[in-house]
């Protein structure tokens, strides 16, 4: 379908109040077509509104916010045809199977996509004519997101799609939703899974407390976290602790392990050098590469801080 | 609006109604479970009374007297030793009547004969087994005597030859009991005084065909059926689909919220269908009662179903929690289902029972379906039809603008 807008969501100044409660406060951002965008922050940050405010569930009290370039206050009908929805805790008809699912949706779209090739490319074929309410958790999940694409929408909203699912389920769930990228999908992604957004997404945006702390590319968000890895020092104990704390800021002590952030490529054979001329005895050495969790709980650290 | 998503959303509820066992069960069997239980209490044949007598005359006078009480078919007699305390005998027997022909009754009714011919010579004496009704029913029975002796004292003494009946005077089926046996003793005064019948009373059906409770009840069970389904049905799909998200998911579709309460509309109208149906035919085969739907019977339950879907809406939108909505659902319905004379004929009931049964849509749901498929009352089915239409129209229309999908509409 033609599109001339320029990003596939816009948002600026979007705000909702509950009475006194700001869900979401003041946020403002773009995702650009085709990527995996990831909505980072723990449960009651404001996520789920934001997207139903995307998705016309929901009016903002403030702000004006653009999915596909349509107004989502007054063009609501056309972005219910061009878009595809996994709400949270997603669930469909019980009694009717994985085709008559499918096919009752497709028939709420003008053209909706061929219902076996939506099945197979969600391998779902053994189960086509299983109920919904004898789907596991996880198959659920993946006729949910089949639903979601009947119409082969252009941007895809999963709100918390793996939440509640076994590792294994989780990861199948997230080998569908990388072939959307592949298909040219924008997918809107809503997690509080670290390792789900950092697997996923292109663009991660972490939201507290309805405002949006830190967005950009997964790779910049980890890289610019201030250091490149974290050097474990397991059974350092006080010694280490003692000698290295001094030259590297934010060593910690965690029971006998010493964890000495790296800023500089030369860091660790400094620290080799200075453990081996004060004869300091560990067990072994440990290189951890920084994730999107170390970001997740600096920020969260930051905020608790602020507070008290 | 798209004739394709409501055909959808129609073809899919009916597959999810016929593949839920409670719903399956609830909506088509329990009416009709209901019905013959209804059936097999009002009528299950000729209604009897329990009476035992106990003849302590023995007499060829006091017999015939008994085979009287017999051939009524009113009583369920129970023969009880002469020997036998009849105070002591009721109260281990929890029984509601008992007829007691004392001793010497076949004398008296013979002295009576001879004293004079057209007077009367047996009179039945009421004696209460309850103490707490002891004067009004002395009273009764002093009435009854003087009556009597009124008659006589025009002509020589006569007391007559009495008959004592003990009665509960708390049972439903004490007039009943003593006013039978009045009339036996009446007729056998006749009987035996070979006096001309100048008073009688012939009993003529007010409908063409016969009309039991049954005729009455199989109206009231169809209009149970577009009661519960309208209103219980739609609170439960409600309140089940917000709950589990699938209304949410539905909102984000270019499904609308006409398009789908026109759906849930017909799909309930062709449950309604079934079950009437069903109903029915059942009826029919069991009690062979002939309920002949027709245009207006449609018609009527097409209306009944828009109102109580109506109805249902209305309670589903404020009441969101699925227990607490099925319990208001139930508390709409239920007294309802007794106020609007499903069970029970409204003339029955209190007046103001009746006042209010008059603010209640089902009543004439009720009447109406009466009217049409039991009396064949066109143009009264017609005129409750109007007003089952009118209320629903009402209720439907509230119902759909206040049934929130989205935030806002």
């Amino acid at each position: 379908m033609k599109n001339e807008a320029e990003w596939a969501i816009k948002i600026e100044g979007l705000a909702k109040e509950y009475g006194n409660i700001k869900a979401v406060d003041q946020i403002s951002f773009k995702i650009p077509f085709g990527v995996i965008f990831a909505f980072l922050g723990p449960n009651g940050a404001g996520k789920t509104t934001t997207v139903e405010i995307l998705e016309c569930l929901r009016k903002p009290s403030a702000g004006t916010a653009y999915v596909l370039g349509l107004d989502i206050t007054k063009d609501q009908n056309e972005i219910r045809k061009r878009i595809g929805v996994l709400p949270q805790e997603f669930n469909t008809f019980d009694r009717l199977t994985v085709r008559e699912n499918l096919k009752y949706y497709a028939t709420m779209y003008d053209n909706p996509r061929d219902i076996d090739e939506l099945i197979s490319s969600v391998d779902l074929v053994d189960k086509v004519n299983t109920m919904y309410k004898n789907l596991s958790g996880g198959l659920k999940q993946r006729l949910g997101v089949a639903i979601a694409l009947v119409n082969d929408p252009q941007v895809v909203f999963l709100d918390e799609p793996t939440e509640g699912l076994d590792p294994k389920a989780r990861r199948d769930v997230w080998e569908v939703i990388k072939k959307l990228r592949d298909e040219g999908k924008t997918v809107f992604l809503t997690t509080h899974y670290m390792e789900e957004a950092e697997t996923l997404a292109d663009v991660v945006a972490i939201i507290l407390d309805g405002k949006i702390r830190a967005m950009d590319t997964t790779t910049n968000l980890i890289k610019n976290h201030g250091y490149l890895a974290k050097l474990v020092i397991h059974g350092g104990n006080t010694g280490a602790f003692e000698a290295l704390s001094v030259q590297w800021a934010g060593t910690e002590l965690n029971n006998s392990d010493v964890i000495v952030p790296l800023r500089d490529k030369r860091d660790l054979a400094k620290i080799v050098e200075l453990l081996d001329q004060r004869q300091i005895a560990f067990d072994e050495l440990e290189m951890k590469k920084p994730s999107l969790e170390d970001v997740f709980l600096d920020l969260t650290a930051t905020d608790r801080e602020g507070v008290s | 609006m798209k004739l394709s998503r409501i055909y959808i959303d129609f073809i899919s509820s009916l597959k999810i109604f016929f593949r839920g066992r409670s719903s399956f069960f609830w909506v088509l069997a329990f009416p009709i479970i209901l019905m013959l239980i209804f059936g097999a209490i009002f009528s299950g044949g000729n209604v009897q009374y329990e009476l035992a007598v106990q003849n302590k005359d023995g007499s060829d006078i006091s017999a015939s007297f008994i085979n009287a009480v017999n051939s009524t078919n009113a009583f369920k007699v129970h023969m009880v030793n002469a020997s036998e305390n009849a105070d002591t005998y009721i109260k281990s027997n929890r029984i509601s009547g008992m007829l007691i022909v004392p001793e010497g009754f076949g004398n008296d009714v013979q002295r009576n004969l001879a004293l004079g011919a057209s007077r009367p010579s047996t009179g039945v004496q009421v004696n209460p087994t309850t103490t707490s009704t002891t004067n009004a029913i002395a009273l009764n029975a002093t009435s009854l005597n003087s009556r009597a002796s009124q008659a006589q004292s025009n002509n020589t003494n006569v007391t007559p030859a009495a008959v004592i009946l003990k009665v509960d005077q708390s049972s439903t089926s004490a007039p009943v009991i003593s006013g039978v046996l009045s009339s036996i003793a009446n007729g056998f005064n006749s009987q035996l005084t070979g006096s001309t019948q100048i008073v009688g009373v012939e009993n003529q059906q007010v409908l063409s065909s016969q009309f039991k409770y049954i005729d009455f009840f199989v109206p009231g069970i169809i209009g149970l059926t577009v009661l519960t389904t309208g209103v219980l049905g739609t609170v439960g799909t409600n309140t089940q689909y917000r709950n589990n998200g699938i209304l949410r998911k539905l909102a984000t579709t270019p499904l609308g919220k006409s398009e789908w309460i026109i759906s849930k509309m017909l799909y309930q109208t062709v449950v309604i269908l079934i079950s009437a149906s069903l109903i029915i035919i059942v009826a029919k085969l069991v009690y062979n009662v002939t309920a002949v739907p027709n245009v207006v019977t449609l018609l009527l339950l097409f209306v009944g179903t828009i109102c109580f879907t109506g109805i249902g809406m209305i309670i589903a939108r404020f009441v969101k929690d699925e227990d607490a909505a099925n319990a208001a659902a139930s508390a709409v319905t239920f007294p309802m289902l007794f106020l609007a004379g499903t069970f029970i004929p409204l003339e029955t009931m209190p007046d103001y029972l009746q006042t209010v049964a008059k603010f209640l849509p089902l009543t004439y749901l009720n009447y109406g379906l009466r009217d049409a498929m039991i009396l064949g009352d066109t143009a009264s089915a017609l005129y409750n039809m109007m007003i089952v239409l009118i209320a629903g129209v009402i209720f439907f229309v509230i119902g759909s603008i206040i049934t929130d999908w989205r935030e806002g509409g």
